[in-house]
């Protein structure tokens, strides 16, 4: 049965290949990486179309597959963060299966072939699988959509929901319409033309702008913010803008259009399905059918426009070659788990988590009386990162100058280096831009540099130090 | 003749039809026997393995019909001239193998080995041992003596306080660079670590981690497999192996890549007699090979076996190691004959039904008595006085040159 299962699971070519290896190339055999990188991009093209099949709706910002505005942080990202913690089990019987077959008395260059293979490994997983459900949904998004002539004809039709934005002159009378929205078709052009020329350089922001990469992401966050409150939450507004809400002319930015009763963008966006039904209203003398929610249409039209930046402008790159910094941190910590029992690895997840927690904790109780000094900061924190790894890597070192694996040594310092390890990692993965760069985004700490070099130094040393004699 | 081959030839591949392994073990013998050559033999232990491991009724006719086919390929190709030849060459090569003494290369040489355990205070001492090219080692004493402590040293496993241990063959200058020399030393321990996966898979890999690469890998471990009586639990996961067979898979994948120093604690312990004997067999003829002669150490409880295959015995009292020296010299220097008798007679009853005899000494282990007597009166005067006197004997052995007389040395 079990059997019959696992012959289903696994094609006969995949077998044949497990055989070839085992007998020819036992290195590359152990480390499972022909069947992690097959069922890794197996899994990428099934979530790939199993994104490119999700539906969309555009009845509210949160069912778009790509927020109009907000960039596309890809760690940050749910559907990503969602894929991930889906490909964790896998990861983890992966890790399994290293701790398994144990860890033999390698040469050095198996140990840099093993490292290598489980890098390539986590950088297929993590670069090609996880993003693959989220990369779907933006390709769908972007070239998939919307036909490129609606596309063009929404954009091109104006459908600006200007018509509540109040100035400080405006009073609880109704103005002559004529000048009450030639005036906020002015401004609100305005608007735009900065919120355009921000979003097309939303990804370049920083650089272009020399804006830091908080400031980026703060400045855009603002602008979503305020782009929601203006348009769709009623809450936010008084009683006139209420008023000019309910002027029905919200959504036109072309009053001429409106005058001309050229209403046929409305057309488009029903047949997309933005809108349940077309609403007709009467103004004076003049019938206006519209959409009912004409601020979908517009974040549609962001949302394909922005998913079009993101694939033509190659950002998915930049994650891809950003997980460079990160998928040596993960080959380390699994090359580590062989050598360690599994409750031992739980542990030291554990204080690895609390460690982080403290030193978080500790960062803020320093900033009081550290205060505002930029360099003594960055250096208590590469401190508190590197201490352990460093403490960890010596102990290691010293059983290797001694020629005897002295146990407690061994065991504490192996430890020290996976909490170590884990601890840098474990902000990378979404939760906290600690040493990320103010600009680019790129890692900027000693520590993350520092304990990563101790962690492949670590790896080596442990294979050398774990065929020495024990000393107990 | 040829008709003698012809109906030997009809009457295994009726065995076939019937019993395809029992009849490819004929097919052995009858390959061994006509076909001039070891090629044959080989071919058909293969072909057997093939039978034997054939997932399907399909592949299991395939390999059927091949083993009837070369029970005729043999029969055909019998020429006596050739079988001549290769049996007086066999011949040949046994006498030159017997006049050729083995390289007898030193090995492992440990000296003034000195570990302490300071929480139990015990301390094991061994003050000189050698390890040689073709030779067993046999290593005997009692529980908690610190034997597998001294497997662990020699193995690298565990660091000794002082002395040394100096692989002499693979590290000429003695540089002990571990991760290279734990890649040269089989170690079998006591208690076998867990084998997740394939059974198949972790020899296979063992062998390919040695330089056994691909046909040769497959070879060696179809090899081993069949030559262990594995096969048959190939499917098995380790948990569901008896102790038995975990050993024999564990000593498999030791002596599947050739090993040049193969150190065995306690093999014998949970295997039956006949597995024994397959064994030791196979460890003596792994240690006498011409060709990839080891240095194999070997502990047991099982005195008598051990000694019957082992050219040098060790013995641990006390932590203390013993070098008693060439199985075959042991004893020369006694200067009593001691005999192990069972009896269902009663110990004070033995002794004194033994009262006219010449002996020097009696007494008993609560299982079996034992007789000291001066040297010029050997077992077949002692059991033709037994016999004189009526005294019922259910056992009976001459442990004068048996290492078992350590045992027994505050008796003597």
């Amino acid at each position: 049965m079990l059997t019959n299962f696992k012959r289903f699971l696994i094609p006969g070519f995949l077998r044949r290949l497990d055989a070839y290896l085992l007998e020819r190339y036992p290195v590359v055999w152990r480390t499972k990486a022909h069947y992690v990188l097959f069922y890794a991009l197996l899994g990428a093209v099934v979530l790939f179309l199993a994104g490119y099949c999700a539906s969309i709706s555009a009845f509210s910002v949160e069912g778009l597959p790509v927020a109009p505005i907000k960039p596309i942080e890809m760690t940050a990202d749910n559907q990503y963060r969602y894929a991930f913690m889906g490909l964790l089990p896998g990861i983890l019987y992966w890790a399994y299966t290293q701790y398994q077959t144990g860890y033999p008395f390698y040469k050095t260059v198996d140990t840099a072939l093993t490292l290598l293979l489980y890098t390539l490994c986590f950088w297929v997983i993590l670069g090609i699988t996880t993003p693959a459900y989220r990369m779907g949904t933006i390709y769908r998004t972007a070239w998939h959509w919307m036909e490129a002539e609606d596309l063009q004809q929404l954009e091109q039709s104006g459908i600006y929901p200007y018509g509540f934005v109040l100035l400080a002159s405006d009073s609880i009378y109704t103005p002559q319409p004529d000048s009450f929205y030639e005036r906020r078709e002015l401004i609100f052009k305005g608007w735009c033309r900065t919120e355009d020329t921000l979003l097309w350089h939303r990804y370049d922001i920083d650089t272009t702008f020399w804006f830091s990469f908080s400031e980026r992401t703060n400045l855009l966050y603002r602008l979503y913010r305020s782009y929601r409150s203006y348009r769709s939450d009623r809450s936010y507004l008084s009683y006139r803008s209420y008023r000019s809400d309910r002027s029905d002319l919200s959504y036109l930015s072309e009053y001429s259009n409106f005058k001309e009763k050229q209403l046929k963008q409305v057309s488009i966006p029903s047949f997309y399905g933005f809108n349940g039904q077309v609403e007709t209203d009467t103004l004076d003398d003049i019938v206006v059918r519209r959409p009912r929610l004409p601020y979908s249409v517009e974040d549609a039209i962001r949302s394909v426009k922005h998913a079009q930046q993101y694939l033509s402008e190659g950002i998915f790159w930049r994650y891809f070659f950003w997980l460079r910094f990160v998928v040596l941190f993960a080959s380390v910590l699994l090359f580590f788990v062989p050598f360690l029992s599994l409750r031992q690895v739980a542990l030291c997840l554990m204080g690895a988590i609390l460690g982080w927690v403290v030193i978080n904790m500790e960062s803020m109780q320093l900033e009081e009386f550290i205060g505002e000094d930029f360099t003594k900061g960055y250096l208590v924190n590469a401190a508190t990162f590197l201490c352990l790894p460093t403490l960890g890597f010596l102990l290691l070192l010293l059983s290797a100058l001694r020629k005897k694996q002295v146990y407690y040594w061994v065991l504490i310092g192996s430890a020290l280096l996976f909490i170590g390890v884990f601890m840098t990692v474990f902000p990378l993965m979404g939760l906290i831009d600690s040493f990320l760069d103010h600009k680019h985004g790129l890692p900027y700490n000693y520590a993350f540099f520092g304990t990563q070099i101790l962690g492949v130094l670590g790896a080596f040393l442990l294979t050398y130090v774990h065929s020495l004699p024990k000393k107990t | 003749m040829i008709e003698q081959l012809q109906h030997r030839a009809e009457a295994i591949k009726m065995a076939i039809q019937q019993h395809p392994e029992r009849g490819a073990d004929l097919l052995i013998d009858f390959a061994r026997a006509y076909a001039g050559s070891v090629d044959a033999e080989d071919e058909v232990i293969l072909k057997k393995l093939e039978w034997m491991m054939a997932p399907n009724e399909q592949e299991k006719a395939t390999a059927k019909l091949d083993l009837l086919a070369l029970t005729d390929k043999i029969a055909a190709d019998y020429n006596p001239e050739a079988v001549k030849a290769f049996a007086e060459k066999e011949q040949q090569v046994a006498k030159a193998a017997a006049k050729i003494s083995l390289p007898n290369d030193v090995v492992l040489r440990a000296e003034h080995i000195k570990k302490r355990y300071r929480n139990s205070r015990f301390t094991l001492r061994a003050e000189q041992l050698e390890l040689r090219l073709g030779e067993i080692t046999g290593l005997v004493g009692e529980n908690a003596t610190g034997k597998t402590t001294l497997f662990r040293i020699l193995a690298g496993d565990l660091a000794p306080d002082s002395g040394s241990v100096q692989y002499t063959l693979f590290d000429p200058k003695d540089r002990l660079h571990w991760p290279d020399l734990k890649r040269k030393i089989a170690y079998v321990p006591q208690e076998l670590p867990v084998w997740l996966g394939s059974l198949r898979e972790n020899i296979q890999f063992e062998a390919a981690l040695h330089g056994i690469r691909g046909a040769a890998n497959q070879q060696a471990t179809d090899y081993i497999i069949h030559r262990m009586g594995l096969a048959p639990h190939l499917d098995k996961t380790w948990a569901e192996l008896s102790g038995g067979y975990k050993l024999r898979f564990a000593l498999a994948k030791a002596m599947v890549w050739k090993a040049q120093l193969l150190l065995v604690d306690e093999p014998l312990a949970f295997l039956d007699i006949k597995t024994q004997l397959v064994v030791l067999n196979d460890l003596k003829n792994l240690a006498k090979s011409l060709r990839y002669p080891i240095a194999i150490l070997v502990s047991s409880q099982h005195l008598h076996e051990i000694e019957a295959v082992a050219d040098q015995m060790l013995f641990m009292k006390d932590g203390y190691l013993e070098v008693l020296g060439r199985t075959a010299d042991f004893g020369n220097d006694r200067s009593r004959n001691i005999f192990e008798i069972g009896s269902p007679l009663a110990f004070a009853d033995f002794t004194k039904r033994l009262d006219d005899f010449d002996y020097h000494k009696t007494w008993s282990n609560g299982m079996t008595y034992f007789v000291s007597t001066p040297l010029e009166t050997d077992g077949f005067a002692l059991l033709q006085f037994l016999q004189q006197q009526q005294i019922p004997v259910q056992y009976f052995r001459d442990i004068s040159r048996s290492v078992k007389t350590k045992f027994y040395a505050d008796q003597l």
